[in-house]
């Protein structure tokens, strides 16, 4: 139990030194390197050590921790969705540190890097949202309609199928994308409303299907929703579906690492803007736009971002509706190692940083949209939500 | 996982359907005859070569086929599964006067004789209007007379089939026979029919799955499977073409009979009958107007015969479309069923390889540039991303593609040429470099901008340096057009810079007749360091026009030959500016023949100037005119008892520069001598070697 409570502290106290110091400063690695020392000792005495955050009340396993009541961090760990946090005896110095970083974004909202932010690795810590009775979120992700009939099973393997024949250097495929986009479009007609059906992760390797096929679905929701036209919805569905298509290029080991990246890994993956351009350059020559997309989806409105653009000009009106339905995908899927961020919390996020990395009139017709019809976002398929309980 | 993606993108659109040269000219040779039949008595000497024509042009096709049947319709005859163009009026003519008679089919078989197909032609050619027993509803017998040629009844027993009106229109009332009924008829009746050709299942039952199964056990034979499919094709085309009750009818028979049809019966069909172009035309006809699983099983079997794979990922994609537009509820459902038939519509227009090589793929490709697309810029797609931002990416990612390359050819037709130009002076980016100047570093392009107005020299100067001798035609030809005098000016300056290779290219443009452009054209070769070989401008000298003839006197001044007859052509010209150009030539050195020329300047030329120079003019002659009229300028006059010099003017100093130049002659000295001691340093120094230039 004091190992429990003496980690709980060094974990509080390398939380406010992240929230203060850049990365590589020595305050902010010696929090982390005392944290992940208590860490090691609370593994040494339990290999899976469990902790629960119920408001002010924090939960050892199954035990209160009296020493921990009204601790500060509890309650602010859920509500940034942080209300389970599990370790594995394997779990590593890397590991505990992109667990800081990831909650510390969700506690301040910063930037983050949504292509690291879909990194699908495995890892020893595991956190999130509790089944509690009651908790919106979980129940909103179970609205069902008798619109919700629509399986997206043969989209998300023609995606598949898609990115094996790009990454086998065959040409892209643009027929069956575009039968993808006529059928999403055809799911997101109801006779009463329109849906935005999404699909919820259930594999690892499933990730970037789902992901292409929600950021085309939200894209062309949100163009509709933008007044554009149907030829434009559907151009920009394209590009929503094919924006990542760079990662096909990007090797395997790196997409699947286990701890964080480093400097290297995150320099090749900042490349797949660049990469997926060029495969759709020379694929076809109708779908400029999705090019375009491709390329500038992770530029922010302020010039972040990357890549960054040898001749200067504002990102193309689809590359910024993308970088939104795109950003907020990557936050709201669930991973392996995290549950999925609460609606509210990546529309806060969106808010928060609209203006500067996200178009303003977008994000905010983005979290209106989303506000309006959040019943209507109707996750497919087999849920298959974090264990946590 | 290795489907082939073939159908995966948009292409041209399909060709328009035609017939073989060869059946289309036994089909026009056969109309002839026909027609000669009808309009001559038997025994006419123009009917035997008509119908010997007929015979020339049929035995070929009959060595290879055994059998040729034409299926009639209304204003058309379909042939090996090719419905001919109704608009064709010598092929509709004949299409028409078959159906007068109500006949459905014609065959000929291999070894036809004249006598055969005289007979023939001379029972068509009685028009079935003017006897009103047309041969369809007449007895059969004489219909099967001959040994190697068969004319088919069209016949409705069991239907309740209608005509139309004499002009085409359906009539409203009565029975209702429509063209979709006919079609279908003639169908069912082609299927059952236990030979070969069409027509003789009089009694055929018109139900889809009858007709299918009929189809479906039918021997395999080219001719039967050409008639079916020529049935179908104008069955296809009628149900998208036309609306009604009727139609729908006729949609739901043929869907329901593609629905009964094996795989590999549908393949035959399609494999068989028609050509790629009319197979497209049915596939597109079908997939706007059949039911949604008959347009699958129909795109499959076509893919199959066009050798075009459908992956597996479409098909399940059409599959699932189909089943909410067969299944769906509402609004979905239309959008499922609409969803369906443009994506088969956009497979379709892709299938436009003859072979499904790299290379062909390649070339289809590139036609598809051509092609309007799904995502093509149009007047709905208001987002559609500037051609300068795909530029921009292109050289940001260093890489080359037909966007790209679109982009430039739009930006180069906005008139946005320098801009393209200048990103390409600055940026390094050897791939799209390549791509870039592929596109825009043509003659073609020169030609744009060099007639352009106004004229974008910056941008001309950027494609010169790259384009460089190849500008040379399209600038004369611009330069041949231009209005505009500071264009002219322009280009001749470019052109002039491109080198002597020019020269031979301004020449050829001289038999033009328009003025300024043999003006223009001399003034370049005029301009070039030497003319074109074997050039002579001495044509020119007679010009009506003044600029023409002067630009051929600069020519001719600047061959040793011709010099001289340009100077004298020169002085006698009416214009002035040709005049001085003549004059200052003769400064430098000035022929004998030319003297009296310039003496008679010297004596009436109004402008002083030009006196002036015809007297500097006289200096460079050894004549001894020349001489004398320079003394009459220049010698001093006695005056009683002394010698005085003429009174200070300007003939009079040009006279003593020019006098310098005679020096040795014994007056010529004494004159300048005699200036040499004025006190005037003005007059002196004009006397004296190096003197200064007159007032």
């Amino acid at each position: 139990m004091t190992h429990a409570v003496a980690f709980l502290n060094a974990l509080a106290q390398a939380l406010s030194s992240f929230g203060l110091y850049p990365t590589g400063h020595r305050s902010r690695e010696s929090a982390l390197d005392l944290a992940f020392e208590r860490l090691l000792d609370l593994l040494s005495e339990d290999e899976h050590p469990e902790f629960s955050f119920l408001g002010d009340e924090v939960v050892y396993r199954t035990m209160p921790l009296r020493e921990m009541r009204a601790w500060e961090w509890s309650q602010r760990l859920a509500d940034a969705g942080i209300q389970r946090l599990q370790f594995d005896h394997t779990a590593t110095r890397e590991e505990l540190e992109d667990f800081l970083g990831e909650t510390l974004a969700r506690l301040t909202l910063q930037y983050v890097d949504t292509a690291e932010a879909r990194q699908m690795r495995p890892s020893g810590i595991r956190f999130g949202v509790l089944g509690i009775q009651g908790a919106d979120e979980l129940e909103s992700h179970e609205v069902t309609t008798a619109e919700v009939s629509y399986s997206l099973r043969e989209e998300a393997d023609t995606i598949q199928w898609m990115h094996q024949e790009v990454s086998q250097q065959r040409p892209l495929p643009l027929v069956e994308a575009e039968a993808v986009v006529r059928a999403l479009t055809v799911a997101m007609r109801g006779d009463q409303a329109m849906l935005v059906p999404l699909l919820k992760l259930r594999q690892v390797d499933e990730y970037t299907t789902t992901h292409a096929l929600n950021v085309c679905v939200l894209t062309m929701a949100l163009a509709e929703w933008l007044g554009l036209g149907a030829r434009d919805v559907r151009a920009f569905g394209v590009a929503g579906l094919l924006h990542d298509i760079g990662k096909t290029a990007i090797p395997y080991e790196i997409l699947t690492r286990k701890s964080g990246w480093g400097e290297r890994e995150r320099r090749i993956m900042s490349r797949h803007p660049t990469e997926g351009a060029r495969i759709i350059i020379t694929s076809s020559p109708d779908l400029d736009l999705a090019a375009v997309v491709a390329y500038e989806h992770h530029i922010m409105i302020n010039g972040g971002g990357y890549p960054s653009l040898k001749f200067d000009r504002e990102c193309h009106r689809a590359s910024r509706l993308v970088h939104v339905c795109d950003v907020y995908d990557a936050l709201r899927s669930n991973r392996p190692y995290r549950s999925a961020w609460p609606a509210t919390m990546v529309l806060a996020y969106l808010e928060e940083r609209s203006g500067y990395e996200f178009d303003g009139e977008i994000a905010h017709a983005f979290t209106q949209m989303m506000r309006e019809w959040e019943p209507q976002v109707t996750p497919l398929g087999n849920v298959e939500a974090l264990p946590l309980d | 996982m290795t489907d082939e993606p073939t159908g995966s993108a948009p292409g041209a659109k399909p060709e328009k359907a035609s017939l073989s040269r060869d059946l289309s000219d036994f089909l026009i040779e056969f109309s002839i005859a026909l027609n000669r039949h009808a309009m001559y008595p038997g025994g006419h000497p123009s009917l035997a070569p008509a119908v010997d024509r007929v015979i020339l042009r049929v035995e070929p096709l009959l060595a290879n086929r055994g059998t040729l049947s034409l299926g009639v319709a209304r204003s058309q005859l379909v042939i090996e599964g090719v419905a001919t163009d109704p608009k064709n009026p010598v092929l509709s003519d004949l299409a028409a006067r078959l159906h007068r008679h109500h006949l459905g089919a014609v065959t000929l078989r291999r070894g036809i004789e004249q006598q055969e197909l005289r007979d023939v032609l001379k029972l068509l050619a009685v028009e079935a209007d003017r006897t009103g027993e047309p041969l369809g509803l007449g007895p059969p017998e004489p219909l099967a007379a001959w040994a190697h040629a068969q004319l088919f009844p069209l016949t409705y027993e069991r239907l309740e089939l209608i005509d139309e009106d004499e002009d085409g229109e359906p009539r409203e009332t009565g029975d209702h026979r429509t063209r979709g009924a006919q079609l279908w008829v003639g169908l069912a009746r082609a299927a059952m029919a236990e030979t070969d050709e069409p027509g003789h299942a009089d009694d055929a039952d018109t139900d889809p799955s009858s007709v299918a199964q009929a189809i479906i056990e039918h021997p395999k034979t080219a001719a039967y499977d050409q008639v079916i499919v020529g049935y179908m094709l104008q069955i296809a085309e009628e149900v998208r073409s036309s609306g009604g009750r009727e139609s729908t009818e006729l949609k739901d028979r043929m869907s329901k009979l593609v629905d009964n049809l094996d795989p590999s019966t549908l393949d035959r069909l399609l494999e068989m009958g028609g050509d790629r172009a009319q197979r497209r035309q049915f596939l597109l006809d079908a997939s706007e107007g059949m039911a949604v699983d008959a347009v699958l099983d129909i795109v499959q079997a076509a893919g199959r015969a066009e050798k075009q794979v459908i992956s597996h990922s479409l098909m399940r994609m059409l599959t699932k479309l189909a089943q909410h537009a067969e299944r769906g509820g509402g609004r979905r459902r239309l959008e499922a069923d609409s969803a369906l038939r443009e994506q088969v519509g956009e497979l379709i227009e892709g299938w436009s390889l003859g072979d499904p090589t790299p290379d062909a793929y390649g070339a289809a490709l590139s036609r598809m540039t051509e092609a309007r697309s799904m995502y093509a810029v149009s007047p709905e797609q208001r987002f559609a991303p500037e051609s300068k931002r795909i530029l921009e990416m292109a050289f940001e990612v260093d890489t080359w593609g037909e966007p790209v390359s679109n982009a430039v050819d739009s930006l180069a037709d906005a008139g946005e040429l320098n801009w393209v130009l200048n990103i390409l002076e600055e940026e390094e980016s050897p791939a799209v470099a390549a791509g870039v100047w592929q596109r825009v570093g043509t003659p073609e392009m020169v030609g744009r901008v060099a007639a352009a107005q106004p004229l974008d020299q910056e941008t001309l100067d950027l494609l010169l340096r790259r384009v460089g001798r190849d500008a040379a035609e399209p600038m004369l030809e611009a330069l041949a057009e231009s209005e505009s005098r500071q264009t002219r000016q322009a280009l001749i300056h470019r052109i002039v810079r491109l080198g002597s290779e020019v020269g031979p290219l301004a020449a050829a443009r001289l038999h033009d007749p328009r003025g300024h452009v043999q003006r223009n054209m001399l003034t370049i070769i005029a301009e070039l360091p030497k003319p074109p070989p074997g050039f002579n401008a001495a044509g020119y000298l007679k010009s009506e026009d003044g600029r023409v003839r002067l630009e051929a006197i600069r020519i001719m001044l600047k061959d040793p030959a011709g010099r001289e007859r340009a100077i004298c052509q020169a002085l006698t010209d009416g214009e002035e500016r040709t005049v001085r150009i003549g004059v200052a030539a003769a400064q430098d050195g000035c022929p004998d023949t030319a003297v009296s020329l310039l003496v008679s300047r010297v004596g009436r030329e109004a402008d002083r100037d030009l006196r002036l120079m015809a007297l500097r003019a006289l200096g460079r002659s050894g004549h001894a005119l020349a001489l004398q009229t320079l003394l009459g300028f220049a010698e001093p006059r006695r005056r009683l008892f002394w010698m005085t010099l003429p009174p200070k003017s300007p003939e009079y100093l040009a006279a003593l520069e020019a006098l310098q130049h005679r020096s040795d002659d014994a007056r010529a000295a004494r004159a300048l001598a005699a200036a040499a001691k004025s006190k005037d340093p003005e007059v002196a120094r004009a006397a004296t070697a190096g003197g200064g230039e007159a007032a």
